[in-house]
């Protein structure tokens, strides 16, 4: 091959790379879903569930592998629609975020699930205080 | 900043957490590691995002502790997070890379929180929604697009929050006491003007509890040094104390045996209450009142929450009592051989003792550094005796109308604990947590006695009182006081010198009392 020369994938390829790109990824979170210990069922209805979460945290705004794993952990250990819940409903609402932030905010609360954060579970969101 | 100081997280960071929390720990920890922050899901290409090029790049992050308390006086402290990797000591304000710990105290939720203010400065931002703060505080996680975020803390529930609970619970409280961590971070797109490209910055907050305890606790000689006295060959040498246990416990007896055999009783109560209401009868009948002791006993345990001050009660110390009694029973055990002889004419006897008299004093809790560091303010001093006795004993002795013989046993010491006054008023001072007991008791005797004019006999020995300590620690960070103090009455070994006018001289060794590993034991902390 010349130096320089372009290399053209037909869509059929690209299309079959990214479905497999697209189940690799699913598989990796679903092992760690289950190694996670935080879902029941079988692995065909955690892959399923994985599924639905990942599409549906696509449409909220993630995109990275970390951003969609923390979104898809957080529907497994919060809750099916937890999305449509205080407090998730504020941070994956609050348009002043980035996607990163509200992926880290998931992560802090995934964290804070046994309590190590915050008493009450409460939390607040874009609200910036004077000093 | 030094890394190898002491601080309270090095300390406290060894400490076993309970497993749901490491679990949880690990969920974040292992997406973090397992997933990528900037690759796309699912995408079969590396995919390279559009090249910014608006200046947006972080300097450095702010911690200010406006109302810091640092050992009691209120102060500022603050604390620049950066990403450089040169050390600055001494720094003002502290100087940590990125993803250091800024350490401080916080009271409980019935008080108000501590706060700290969270700053991000930057050296140009982009206009959009940068910088993006991510924080965690004592009202739970968050984020907002912006440069500050006023935070607030309080320290975790303490086994003190709902009521004091059992002395050595609050005694040590604090060093069961685990730190809560929170993050918080800034991002921007990493898009320098003049600096080094900076695109987040991180920290963590650990917050340990700003309670202040106070410990007075005064023992007196609960067993007043008392002689002892003589009543009749089976009945040994007792106080009049002892006399009257042993009173109250035959009128209990004699009550379960009645119990035993009435049917009529045992429709009415337990044998229990049946016991307990005669024994009861009998120390009215005797005058005596088993909480004499309580009034001398001075305790005062008080743990200052910001604006709350609890006192503990002394439930403990109760049973520590009743472990000093036993001991001093046992100590009487000393005579008990005597006891079993018959004593002529001439006696003259002085036996007195006492156990675990003395005073502790301490005041501990976490204060913050002028660093980032909190540390375990500690001072006080302690001063036992665990042992302290005379013995004087002259008896004349009569075996059986044959033998005249002359017994005696002197002697008199301290076996104490002393930790002279301590103070820990910086992170760097490390104070050492044992104490060894010190000093002896070690009455000496003998007998000589004749028996008719043919033999004589000379019998000398000596009996070693020793203490001990057992994973005793007081007044450092790993415990304030806790562990056990044992005392050992070592064999006591007699020899013995038999003169015959007929057969000559012989000496024999034998043993007079067998050893009492477990002369005392005293458990704090329990």
């Amino acid at each position: 091959m010349k130096h320089g020369a372009v290399v053209t994938i037909s869509a059929t390829s690209r299309d079959a790379l990214e479905e497999d790109a697209e189940r690799a990824y699913l598989d990796r979170l679903m092992n760690q879903i289950i190694s996670l210990k935080i879902a029941g069922g079988t692995e065909q209805e955690i892959r399923s569930r994985c599924r639905q979460f990942v599409r549906s945290g696509r449409s909220a705004g993630f995109s990275t592998e970390l951003e969609l794993a923390a979104y898809v952990t957080s529907g497994f250990a919060f809750g099916t629609e937890f999305y449509d819940r205080e407090p998730y409903r504020e941070i994956l609402s609050n348009s002043a975020l980035t996607a990163s932030s509200k992926a880290k905010i998931l992560l802090l609360l995934l964290d804070d699930l046994d309590g190590n954060e915050s008493d009450d579970g409460e939390v607040e969101v874009g609200e910036e205080e004077e000093i | 900043m030094v890394t190898s100081r002491t601080t309270a997280r090095s300390k406290l960071g060894k400490k076993k957490k309970s497993k749901p929390r490491q679990q949880h720990k690990k969920h974040s920890t292992q997406l973090q590691q397992n997933f990528s922050a900037t690759q796309t899901a699912g995408s079969s290409v590396q995919t390279c995002p559009a090249k910014k090029v608006i200046p947006c790049n972080l300097v450095h992050l702010l911690l200010t502790e406006p109302k810091a308390d640092l050992s009691g006086k209120l102060g500022t402290r603050t604390a620049k997070i950066q990403n450089d990797p040169v050390l600055h000591p001494q720094a003002s304000p502290t100087l940590l890379q990125t993803g250091g710990v800024f350490q401080i105290t916080a009271p409980s939720r019935a008080n108000s929180p501590r706060k700290i203010n969270f700053q991000a400065t930057s050296e140009a931002v982009c206009g959009g929604t940068h910088p993006q703060l991510v924080f965690a505080d004592g009202r739970g996680p968050g984020g907002l697009a912006g440069t500050h975020k006023n935070l607030e803390f309080w320290r975790a529930p303490m086994a003190t929050d709902s009521g004091m609970p059992r002395l050595w619970v609050v005694v040590n409280a604090i060093s069961r006491h685990a730190p809560r961590t929170y993050q918080l971070s800034a991002s921007v797109c990493g898009v320098p003007v003049s600096k080094p490209p900076v695109s987040s910055l991180h920290c963590m907050i650990e917050v340990f509890p700003a309670d202040v305890f106070e410990l007075e606790l005064s023992i007196p000689a609960i067993l007043k040094p008392e002689s002892l006295s003589f009543e009749k060959k089976s009945s040994g040498w007792k106080t009049e104390a002892d006399r009257k246990k042993e009173e109250i416990e035959k009128a209990g007896e004699l009550a379960s045996d009645e119990y035993k055999k009435s049917d009529a009783l045992k429709s009415v109560g337990s044998e229990g209450e049946f016991r307990k209401f005669f024994e009861d009868l009998k120390k009215k009948q005797l005058g005596v009142q088993d909480s004499d002791w309580k009034d001398e006993l001075k305790v005062k345990l008080t743990q200052k929450d910001d604006a709350r001050t609890l006192e503990a009660p002394i439930d403990d110390l109760i049973v520590l009592v009743r472990a000093i009694r036993t001991a001093e029973y046992a100590f009487k055990k000393i005579d008990e051989w005597i006891s079993n002889f018959q004593v002529g004419p001439g006696v003259s006897i002085k036996l007195e003792c006492q156990f675990l008299a003395g005073r502790i004093n301490a005041k501990w809790g976490y204060t913050e550094y002028t660093d980032e560091r909190v540390f375990l303010a500690i001072a006080g001093a302690i001063k036992i005796d665990l042992i302290k006795a005379s013995v004087d004993f002259n008896l004349g002795w009569k075996c059986a109308g044959l033998a005249d013989a002359f017994i005696f046993l002197k002697g008199e010491g301290t076996l104490s604990l002393n930790l002279p006054a301590v103070e820990k008023t910086d992170p760097d001072t490390t104070l050492h947590s044992s104490v060894k007991p010190e000093g002896e008791f070690k009455p000496s005797g003998g007998v000589h006695g004749a028996l008719g004019w043919v033999i004589t006999g000379d019998v000398s020995f000596e009996v070693t009182f020793k203490a001990d300590t057992e994973d005793f620690r007081v007044l450092c960070e790993k415990a304030i006081l806790k562990g056990k103090i044992l005392i050992k009455r070592e064999p006591v070994y007699g020899v013995l010198t038999c003169s015959c006018l007929l057969w000559g001289t012989t000496t024999k060794k034998i043993k007079v009392m067998e050893e009492n590993e477990k002369a005392g034991e005293f458990v704090f902390g329990g």
